[in-house]
């Protein structure tokens, strides 16, 4: 059995190869889908089929029933302009959710950047077993939230909290903690399950950006007498720059738009003290059917996720140069 | 020299064939939906129903159903495919708005009246099983009738009631449940004295349906509400209310320091740890302990909530069936109803169930497989659905009543005074604020 072999030469992708042409105008489509420039649109046209249909239209539908009154599963549906929004403006719960994503989200982050900055230097320090610390360490990120987080839930249970169980042995505390039954403790207990999650993600970044640090000048501080802080603060955080900016405002994007964990660990309570934006979103849109105030909640979001990204990108493209 | 990239194939081969594979994939998955239904009457004819509902705590409730419905697809040349999901409020939500996917679904609370206008007209159906079994309660009709017509079938209620430590009470020298909140106080202050496990009724938002079973029926039973009957005004802040809280407070006081800090399972755990001496709940913790604590299931029994100034009250979980408007397949669907509805699926369900699905017709009442009837722990659930109530009550069921359970309005206003973080006033004012938003807006 013969079988045909063809050569693709990427040089000779401007125009079609000659001798491949068949008469019609059939042949003329394929021609043209042989050159390069009409092949990746070609290529690339289902991507943004996806993307568009995925994220646009959801989006664009979002930004519609934010400005009407639709709620989930009627037909009746009036332009209510921008009363959706000014009615939020003076919610004392969606102030206080904002609050709480902001709070929820720069406390999170800001831990998960300073132990995952340590959990990369440490791991870079180890010579053994250090590809089954790397892999343990990033167990958390790995694992489901959803199943991660219901491990959590009974660590924070009522009676039987084995953190509370911990605290009371070495004589911390009495009696039980309210760890999801007081505001200030369940905001704790959703950032600490934030902060266990993503930290390894931050270890591993960092950790690939050690490599990048030129061992010769660590070691000629060193030889000058610099301390390990020096060292940290005058050789290695410089060179770690950019890749600490993309990863911290990459996880500032997932931290906002965080939902799992606050929603199966207190639904957004006590007394709506540790609602997201997304949580309140989805009580109010899905389980309240008012899709509408829905959808308006989770607009103010926006704007702090398009700075983010923007600076992200803007942060890229210097970097690229 | 120039690379070159040698393959088995020509580029245009490889798009011919990736075109066409894409194609047949879509062709493929568009499917049997894509089809038409079955024709006219119950016959599935070799077709499929599929149904979202609710998953509980008991999984002899799914098989039941599961077996159910796969005697009577193989009845009517098909099959019934039933998804049993603990979001499955969510999935019916996305289905309804999205007007595809399953057939049929089991609504929870007032969720007919949200998605009326999606849901298939189920009037005759459900005048026909009322009229062959002694009628249905007003609560049914509340739930489920919308602008006159019937928008589901309103099957069955989840009963919360009290679970309760007989021995522990005993102690105390209590050898009943008490029949008044206020003797429920005098209880938990002699349980707290005693050193006993002590009431936990959880008013979290954590645990919203138990919270919320106490909140709306203490509140009724002290002759306060959220609206008035007309379902737009507001009227939560009354002296009523006032009383209510101030009960609610002074049991906390003596409860379990827990109470705000259970999620749904939470209080369950406890008790069947032997932690706590009551909570609110389904009789699903009595289900478990039977099989994980039998010393305590020996030990524990149910009782209706206590009676207020106006008398006992109670919220209920409803549960109802649905066929959504894009179905096409309704007439079978309607066929699978009513033999769900037959008296010999529904008993065997509200048995199986143990008032986890309670049937919400009158002649059930007094039937001996009846789990008050058939057993001594359930004796006092009798007449439940009688003083049933849906939230927002006295208004109507409606789209706004649903909100306010959703937002748990009533829940935070108790747990705001529990927590010390707000006065009485403080708390009925923010209360007040929000209803005002989603009744008079």
């Amino acid at each position: 059995m013969t079988m045909a072999t063809d050569t693709l030469d990427p040089a000779a992708g401007i125009g079609p190869p000659p001798g491949r042409h068949a008469p019609g105008a059939a042949a003329g489509r394929w021609s043209l889908l042989e050159r390069e420039a009409p092949l990746g649109y070609l290529l690339v046209l289902p991507m943004a089929v996806v993307v568009l249909g995925l994220v646009g239209y959801p989006l664009v539908l979002t930004v519609w029933f934010s400005l009407t009154d639709k709620s989930l599963g009627s037909d009746a549906v009036s332009f209510v302009g921008l009363a959706n929004y000014l009615g939020l403006i003076d919610d004392p719960v969606f102030g206080r959710t904002m609050w709480n994503t902001f709070n929820y989200t720069v406390t999170a982050v800001v831990a998960k950047l300073v132990l995952g900055l340590v959990m990369a230097l440490a791991l870079n320090e180890v010579r053994r077993f250090r590809r089954f610390f790397r892999a343990a360490f990033l167990l958390p990120w790995v694992v489901p939230s959803s199943l991660s987080v219901l491990a959590w839930m009974w660590m924070f249970q009522a009676d039987f909290s084995v953190l509370t169980y911990l605290g009371r042995q070495v004589g911390l505390v009495d009696g039980n903690i309210p760890w999801l039954g007081e505001a200030g403790w369940a905001m704790a207990a959703v950032q600490t399950v934030n902060i266990w999650r993503g930290a390894p993600f931050f270890g591993i970044i960092i950790l690939a950006g050690l490599a990048t640090v030129p061992k010769d000048l660590v070691e000629a501080a060193v030889v000058d007498g610099a301390s390990a802080w020096q060292r940290l603060r005058y050789i290695i955080l410089p060179h770690l720059a950019p890749i600490l900016v993309v990863v911290t405002l990459f996880s500032f994007v997932q931290t906002l738009g965080d939902f799992q964990i606050v929603w199966i660990l207190t639904n957004g309570g006590p007394v709506n003290s540790t609602h997201l934006i997304s949580t309140l979103a989805f009580r109010t849109g899905i389980r309240g059917a008012d899709i509408a105030t829905g959808s308006a909640i989770s607009f103010f979001v926006f704007p702090a996720l398009a700075a983010i990204i923007a600076l992200q990108l803007a942060v890229m493209r210097r970097k690229a140069k | 020299m120039t690379p070159s990239i040698t393959t088995g194939m020509s580029r245009r081969r490889a798009l011919q064939l990736g075109l066409g594979t894409g194609l047949a994939v879509a062709l493929t998955s568009c499917g049997e939906d894509g089809t038409s239904s079955s024709g006219g009457g119950d016959s599935l004819g070799g077709g499929s129903l599929t149904g979202l509902m609710r998953a509980s705590f008991i999984p002899a409730i799914h098989e039941l159903q599961q077996k159910q419905a796969a005697a009577w697809a193989e009845a009517h040349d098909g099959t019934v495919e039933l998804t049993f999901a603990k979001e499955w409020r969510e999935q019916i939500a996305a289905v309804v708005e999205s007007r595809a996917g399953e057939d049929l679904g089991e609504l929870f609370a007032n969720q007919a009246h949200i998605y009326a206008d999606r849901l298939v007209d189920l009037t005759d159906l459900c005048e026909s099983i009322g009229e062959s079994n002694g009628g249905w309660y007003d609560v049914a009709k509340d739930a489920c009738v919308v602008d006159g017509r019937w928008r589901a079938i309103p099957r069955a209620y989840t009963a919360h009631v009290m679970n309760w430590r007989t021995d522990l009470f005993e102690q105390v020298g209590f050898t009943r449940f008490p029949g008044s909140w206020s003797e429920l106080v005098e209880v938990a202050t002699r349980l707290r004295d005693a050193k006993l496990p002590r009431v936990a009724l959880t008013m979290n938002q954590a645990g919203p349906n138990d919270s919320a079973s106490v909140a709306y029926s203490l509140l009724w039973s002290y002759g306060a509400a959220e609206v008035e009957a007309d379902g737009r005004t507001v009227a939560i802040n009354s002296s009523q209310t006032r009383e209510a809280i101030k009960l609610m407070q002074e049991l906390a006081a003596v409860s379990a320091p827990e109470i705000s800090s259970y999620d749904e399972g939470g209080n369950n755990t406890s008790f069947l740890a032997g932690k706590i001496a009551v909570t609110q709940n389904a009789t699903s913790i009595w289900y478990t302990a039977q099989k994980q604590a039998p010393e305590i299931a020996e030990k524990m029994s149910h009782a209706r909530y206590p009676a207020g100034p106006v008398g006992r009250q109670q919220l209920v979980e409803m549960n109802s069936l649905a066929i959504f408007g894009h179905s096409k397949r309704v007439e079978p669907a309607k066929a699978f109803y009513r033999y769900l509805m037959e008296p010999e699926q529904l008993s065997a369900l509200a048995e199986i169930a143990i008032t986890y699905y309670t049937p919400l017709l009158k002649n059930y009442e007094g039937l001996r497989s009846m789990p008050w009837n058939s057993e001594p722990k359930l004796d006092g659930l009798r007449g439940l659905a009688a003083d049933g109530r849906m939230p927002g009550w006295p208004g109507p069921a409606s789209r706004q009543s649903a909100q306010a359970y959703n937002n748990q309005t009533i829940v935070n206003m108790f747990a705001r005074v529990i927590s010390g973080k707000a006065s009485v006033d403080e708390a009925i004012r923010a209360a007040e604020d929000e209803l005002k938003k989603v009744y008079e807006s």
